[in-house]
């Protein structure tokens, strides 16, 4: 069990020394992430907020698939999206495999529908009363939905957090749409199953640790904003 | 009914949920007015007051809210057991100005509106809406209405499950609502004497129907055919009461408290069809007809009667006294 201990003395070497290739792949993670659970927000949580608050024909239908893409496995999305931008699929010349930006695109896709259906759980779950205290104290229109949506602020935070957490963790996606390229597409994740293939513990244990550093801080924030009110 | 000053006129309303129907075929209110409606549990108070506050549409029928003053929140409803907003008490109170974008002197009116329902505005203006007790969140949520000075406030069961301060806060930012903005109240309780204390007309429901005004009693059908062209409709406990043929077998039969007598001791030989055995619970000054009146528990329900004040110190009626309540089949009319 020596190597795991050394593991750990030389993740916090490669960390306090600022270590470029670690800190290369810790910059794609977060530029990755950000960007991908952004744009879900944006689009997901109008999107989630019309699922939960309206009834129209087929919204049983709709939630019943948002809900079985939450367990859509990370594989199944990267081979989808690679399919699409590779050089012979629809999107190939858009040149989005091995970027960023395609990494992005398939996360997006395995993320908004955590985003679309826990904000529509979330309004679904809103006090009955929500809507008739709002609007009996003037509030029409945008505003009702805006008071609404403030009213579920913290279940949509935790939302947002859960979909961050799966963004920030996948590995599948990272590997097969970023190719997992030195200074460029490879994350913490991608480098981690890497690294570890090769035996090289220490900077597996460093970018884990920070993964769980990441975590912590995104989920220490949720409780800090819930405390606050 | 003074037309020209009419704020609510109600035409044929329906509304229906699953087995319910409230139907109203024509009521109105005056502006300024305070009512109150009493009746039991789904007898469609809220349902009223939900259409009162235009929250719902009817199914069928036509609501108008006439003579709004300029500038104010039409009407404004305080639900039973209300909801604060996840938001401090400020922000709560303050909601519906920020929303009509009158943020002038906004602390000030927040204070005043807190003073109102008796909460210290240094002590509660800031809380967080989870640190108040059931009490301070009705006052709350009742000062969140007073400060949009609304033409029209209604109350679902203000004083159910609170606190003596609480109700009498409640009492008191009612009447400073009557007097100071001429705001027309419509209030439900199942609470008739507190009821009386802070309307002017009560209006007692059943079954979806708004059956008689004052202090009539409601005795609900079915009635079944009897002998001599009576027909029986059973008390909570079993004790049958006896009328003449109903419009309908589910017909609801008014009772009006003058037409009930009062005995100390049970009368054998008398015309009359119906005799109760109660007790008394409760008795005050009727401030409609300046006599006294009984809330008598008798036979599983509460009947309201009226006598005179000469008659009570007669009998030397108080809280706890036996009595008999007789009352002729006739008596009994339909709603």
């Amino acid at each position: 069990m020596d190597y795991l201990a050394q593991g750990f003395l030389n993740a916090f070497v490669l960390l306090f020394n600022g270590d470029e290739e670690t800190f290369s792949a810790i910059s794609a993670t977060l530029k990755i992430s950000t960007a991908s659970i952004s744009i879900s927000l944006a689009g997901g949580l109008p999107l989630g907020f019309m699922l939960g608050y309206y009834d129209f024909p087929g919204k049983r239908q709709i939630r019943a698939v948002t809900d079985t893409l939450l367990a859509l496995p990370t594989v199944v999305v990267g081979l989808l999206v690679y399919a699409f931008i590779t050089q012979k699929g629809p999107l190939g010349g858009l040149g989005l495999l091995f970027e960023i930006s395609g990494v992005v695109l398939a996360q997006v896709i395995l993320v908004i529908p955590i985003v679309i259906s826990l904000t529509a759980t979330a309004i679904e779950s809103l006090d009955e009363r929500v809507r008739a205290t709002i609007i009996t104290l003037g509030a029409k229109g945008s505003r009702v939905i805006m008071s609404s949506l403030y009213e579920a602020r913290f279940a949509i935070m935790a939302a947002g957090v859960t979909a961050y957490g799966r963004a920030i963790a996948e590995v599948g996606i990272s590997m097969m749409i970023g190719g997992n390229i030195k200074w460029h597409t490879r994350t913490i994740t991608t480098a981690i199953a890497l690294e570890t293939g090769k035996g090289q513990f220490a900077m597996g244990i460093a970018l884990g640790l920070v993964l769980l550093m990441i975590g912590f801080t995104v989920n220490y924030a949720l409780i800090f904003f819930r405390r606050r009110g | 009914m003074n037309k020209d000053n009419i704020i609510y006129q109600l035409n044929n309303i329906k509304q229906s949920y699953g087995n319910f129907t409230l139907k109203i075929p024509e009521f109105s209110i005056n502006a300024g007015e305070s009512i109150g409606l009493s009746g039991p549990n789904g007898s469609g108070k809220s349902t009223l007051l939900r259409l009162l506050a235009l929250l719902e549409k009817p199914a069928e029928g036509d609501i108008s809210l006439l003579k709004i003053r300029p500038g104010t929140v039409p009407v404004t409803l305080l639900q039973q057991d209300p909801y604060l907003l996840k938001r401090p008490v400020f922000d709560n109170v303050a909601y519906g100005l920020k929303i009509k974008k009158d943020t002038t002197l906004l602390k000030q009116k927040v204070q005043k509106a807190l003073e109102t329902v008796r909460l210290d505005p240094a002590k509660f203006m800031y809380r967080k809406w989870f640190e108040l007790s059931g009490g301070e969140s009705q006052r709350v949520a009742l000062a969140s209405r007073i400060i949009l000075q609304p033409s029209v406030l209604l109350l679902d069961e203000p004083v159910a499950n609170v606190d003596t301060d609480t109700s009498r806060a409640v009492s008191d930012a009612i009447r400073t609502m009557k007097k100071e903005y001429g705001t027309t109240l419509v209030i439900t309780s199942h609470d008739m004497s507190w009821l009386t204390t802070v309307t002017d007309r009560i209006w007692k429901m059943h079954n979806g129907r708004i059956t008689g005004s004052g202090n009539v009693n409601i005795i609900p059908g079915p009635w079944t055919e009897r002998e001599n062209h009576l027909f029986v409709s059973k008390l909570p406990d079993s004790t049958e009461i006896y009328a003449s043929r109903p419009p309908e077998s589910d017909s609801v039969a008014i009772l009006n408290p003058e037409e009930i007598i009062v005995a100390d001791s049970e009368i054998e030989n008398i015309s009359a069809a119906n005799r109760l055995k109660g007790t008394v619970k409760m008795m005050f000054t009727d401030e409609m007809s300046g006599d006294i009146r009984l809330e008598v528990e008798a036979s599983g329900r509460i009947f309201t009667v009226l006598i005179t004040e000469a008659s009570a110190v007669k009998m030397n009626i108080l809280p706890g006294k036996m009595v008999y309540l007789i009352f002729k089949a006739t008596s009994l009319t339909w709603a």
